[in-house]
């Protein structure tokens, strides 16, 4: 993967940044999602997920299936506050 | 306790304490090393709402979070990260005239320990944060401009990375299995790698520190007990400062990218689970809307939970282990670890390195929790 290309488009981070921050010795797709931001954004990960647990086996030479799956966090959809409240839709 | 600088020390927990002390004992010449369960801020320090407070603090800890906030205010440019900080005021609302009366007292003394914060009237409140609906349940509040937050992960990375840069070594993805003492002297701490020697440990683990501590024969009144936090996608400006209703236990914050951070403190039996339990939701999504109900139709992205380590008096423990030479505890910082961890780390330090610190250890002394005079927190913030 080039370093220019767009990783995250949420967090707007490249494939450099990530690879750079996976370089200061972060080994695991949640450290870097923590560290970079890589995922934190609306998508949660499902586009760029993937793609970080990638970079993470080209970097420490360890297969693809160390890194899978990343851990999920609840709600697994964006959901609007007033859907969570129960408080009903008026519209 | 002990008189002469370490030569060896290693720091259980790489979360802010430990990277924050780890950072200023490489900086003074210190070897160190953090022995690490997982990675750099994977407890309470990567799970906190990012709050640096000073208003509303007890009497004993004002003088700790007031330095913090100094160290704050250039700690970007010190550690060369980019942790979002913003002075952007904290708001606490008062949902009666008691919880008022309580608050114009707290007030006039931290005014007189000499912090910017003041009493606010509802419409003041309203005037300051006109997005809060009128019809919640707030007869006033108070006000410290010079409070704020940032994103505690990339502070306690940034003291983490620094550290390294200086020299420091850390062993991330390793448990310690014990703490090793011979003839009441700390020798290190054992790990699945073997033994890290050290004349000095640093116990900074949060709640993780009751086992190890135990196993030892240091019995730690802290109890580890879940929050949680929710985050929604970013939206424009809403609220300028981080919001505390303490009567519903819920606090707010809108982060530099847009996004609201939203908690609601809740009695849960003690537990090690950081599992966040979406169960949470709904009541968190009711108790927000009624203070913003500009949020009704924005999403909420993602939610998570962290461990707050709670001593009797919600506040931290920084002292000698009794009867162990060379064991150093600093833990049970219930819910105020982050905002006070910058200073922590420069007091541990302090006292390690030049045999004095510039703020009293003494009201976090372990012993207090036995003497006569010691009473219990009402409420924990």
């Amino acid at each position: 993967m080039d370093d220019e290309t767009i990783l995250c488009r949420c967090e707007e981070l490249t494939v450099g940044e990530v690879r750079a921050a996976i370089r200061l010795g972060l080994r695991t797709v949640s450290e870097v999602r923590r560290y970079t931001r890589a995922g934190m954004g609306l998508c949660q990960g499902r586009t760029c997920g993937r793609l970080v647990a990638q970079l993470l086996a080209e970097e420490t030479g360890r297969p693809l299936s160390d890194f899978l799956p990343a851990t999920t966090r609840p709600p697994v959809r964006p959901v609007e506050i007033a859907t969570l409240a129960g408080a009903g839709d008026e519209s | 306790m002990r008189a002469e600088r370490p030569s060896e020390v290693v720091i259980i927990g790489g979360g802010v304490v430990g990277c924050a002390a780890a950072y200023e004992l490489a900086r003074a010449g210190v070897r160190v090393t953090v022995v690490e369960q997982e990675c750099v801020a994977y407890g309470g320090s990567g799970r906190n709402g990012g709050g640096v407070r000073a208003q509303w603090r007890f009497r004993t800890e004002l003088p700790w979070a007031m330095a913090a906030i100094e160290i704050f205010q250039t700690l970007d440019e010190e550690l060369g990260i980019d942790s979002e900080y913003r002075q952007t005021g904290n708001l606490i609302l008062a949902a009666d005239e008691a919880e008022m009366a309580e608050h114009r007292a707290s007030v006039a003394e931290q005014r007189a320990a000499g912090l910017d914060t003041c009493v606010l009237s509802a419409d003041e409140v309203f005037r300051l944060a006109p997005a809060l609906n009128r019809r919640a349940p707030i007869v006033g509040g108070r006000y410290c401009p010079t409070d704020g937050s940032c994103n505690p992960i990339a502070v306690t990375y940034g003291y983490a990375h620094a550290a390294q840069r200086l020299g420091a070594r850390f062993l991330l993805h390793t448990p310690v299995t014990a703490i090793t003492v011979q003839g009441g002297r700390v020798q290190g701490v054992e790990t699945p790698d073997g033994r890290v020697p050290a004349d000095l440990v640093i116990l900074a683990a949060g709640p993780w520190s009751v086992p190890l501590a135990r196993h030892v024969g240091v019995e730690l009144p802290i109890s580890p007990h879940r929050h949680h936090v929710f985050v929604t996608e970013p939206v424009p400006p809403l609220m300028e400062p981080f919001g505390i209703h303490l009567a519903s236990g819920a606090w707010w914050r809108q982060a530099r990218s847009g996004a609201m951070h939203v908690g609601l403190g809740q009695d849960t039996p003690a537990t090690f689970s950081q599992h966040a339990d979406p169960a949470w939701l709904p009541q968190a999504a009711r108790t927000i809307l009624a203070f913003l109900p500009a949020l009704a139709r924005v999403k909420v992205i993602r939610c998570w939970a962290g461990l707050y380590d709670v001593t009797p008096d919600a506040c931290h423990i920084v002292d000698w282990a009794p009867g162990i030479d060379g064991l150093l505890i600093a833990a049970g910082f219930s819910g105020h670890g982050f905002a006070l961890g910058p200073i922590t780390g420069r007091l541990l330090k302090e006292l390690l390195v030049d045999g004095h610190t510039s703020l009293a250890l003494e009201p976090f002394a372990i012993g207090r929790f036995r003497s006569a005079d010691f009473r219990e927190a009402a409420t924990i913030l």
